[in-house]
């Protein structure tokens, strides 16, 4: 394998698309969704320029963060199948390289958003790479198995971030979203964690399957459904989400805790895939890996409600809403 | 982790990019491109950052300035 990264690197210098590819678009792609409902569903009435500007700062801040995760994560990255084409271990962009990117990425990211979005939103998008790169990525991943438990705060401010750039403040909502994200991150990383075991053990990353095993973690998948299937319907009791919100979170919720079932039911996590592609998969891990991917599309699904309830003028306020904590 | 292999593939990369930088009349043609082909984007990075930081600087000055009605 090293040879082969070996060769692949001599063939071609760094380019462009090594440094998209250090940012991970694809992480990128869901922090810059989330933040832009957060922006959208805040109740103020944002510059759109100052709106351009902040939802900008935020994936340029997520860049940063990623970067700086591939330049300290690149002994690991390169003997996971999953992630050893990544830049860094590929050769095509030296650690140090990869580092100076993320802390300049990060720096500009802060200052834009200080500028658009004011103090807070700056400090909380700060904080958050710090968070991302530092206690996560330094000392979480290689030392616990609660590591994306912690550690999947980071992932989750981004709606809070925004919120915080529109309306200089923060409160119950945005707290409610960031929850949503938090508790939806471990039985989706668990999933992905069960069927891709043999990468993380080689890589000597503590995930919750490796260490507790793979019916411990299907339980945990399982519990961590349970809490989230109703916390993702709290927005509507404040008034954040209306009808169009409850009926998609009721169906995804119903539908990601059936699917916990099966994969507390299942032996997933036994079979022993070791396959390269994200998807695929040995008979006995399907239900982790369609678990995984459904996951995806029910973080999506909640925010897309909301999106277009607050973009999109399809808010219909539900009688479900609690005295005292209507936004 | 600890396989040496990897340790020292990575270490090995760092060198062949430490040694680039330090000589750079001694790195091939392809990389000399490569590398001019980043400084130009650095650049115009680092331009476009400037102008969004005039743009949402005047954004800003727009919504903080009362309007002086005649």
């Amino acid at each position: 394998m090293i040879d082969t990264l070996a060769a692949s690197s001599a063939a071609r210098p760094a380019e462009w698309r090594d440094y998209v590819a250090l940012m991970k678009p694809r992480v990128m792609s869901l922090v810059v969704f989330t933040a832009f409902v957060g922006l959208l569903a805040a109740p103020a009435d944002v510059n759109p320029i100052l709106a351009a500007a902040i939802v900008l700062a935020i994936a340029l801040g997520a860049g940063g963060a990623g970067a700086l995760n591939m330049a300290y994560d690149a002994d690991i990255d390169a003997v996971m199948r999953r992630t050893c084409a990544r830049p860094v271990p590929a050769g095509k962009v030296s650690r140090a390289e990869a580092m100076t990117f993320g802390l300049v990425m990060s720096a500009l990211a802060v200052t834009l958003l200080a500028l658009a979005g004011g103090p807070l939103a700056a400090g909380l998008l700060a904080f958050t790479i710090f968070f991302y790169a530092v206690i996560y990525t330094m000392w979480l991943k290689r030392s616990t198995a609660q590591n994306i438990v912690i550690g999947g705060l980071a992932g989750a401010l981004p709606p809070a971030v925004a919120w915080a750039g529109a309306t200089g403040s923060l409160g119950l909502d945005p707290a409610l979203m960031v929850a949503i994200i938090f508790f939806w991150t471990p039985p989706h990383f668990w999933a992905l964690a069960l069927y891709k075991q043999g990468d993380y053990a080689k890589a000597g990353v503590p995930m919750l399957p490796n260490v507790a095993g793979a019916p411990a973690a299907r339980l945990q998948i399982l519990l961590y459904a349970l809490l989230l299937a109703p916390l993702g319907l709290a927005p509507v009791a404040t008034g954040l989400g209306g009808w169009l919100y409850a009926a998609v979170s009721i169906g995804l919720g119903a539908m990601f805790v059936l699917l916990a079932v099966r994969v507390a039911r299942s032996r997933a996590g036994e079979a022993g895939t070791d396959e390269a592609d994200l998807y695929e998969v040995k008979m006995g891990d399907r239900a982790a890996r369609d678990l995984f991917a459904f996951s995806i599309l029910y973080l999506f699904g909640l925010f897309a409600a909301l999106l277009a309830e607050h973009g999109l003028g399809l808010y219909a306020a539900t009688p479900f809403v609690l005295g005292g904590v209507a936004p | 982790v600890t396989d040496p292999r990897i340790q020292s593939y990575l270490a090995d990369q760092d060198a062949h990019h430490a040694a680039e930088t330090a000589r750079p009349g001694e790195i091939s043609p392809e990389a000399a491109k490569a590398r001019s082909r980043r400084n130009v984007a650095i650049a115009l990075g680092l331009g476009a950052f400037a102008l969004v930081l005039l743009v949402v600087t005047m954004a800003q000055l727009a919504g903080q300035t009362p309007r002086i009605t005649y």
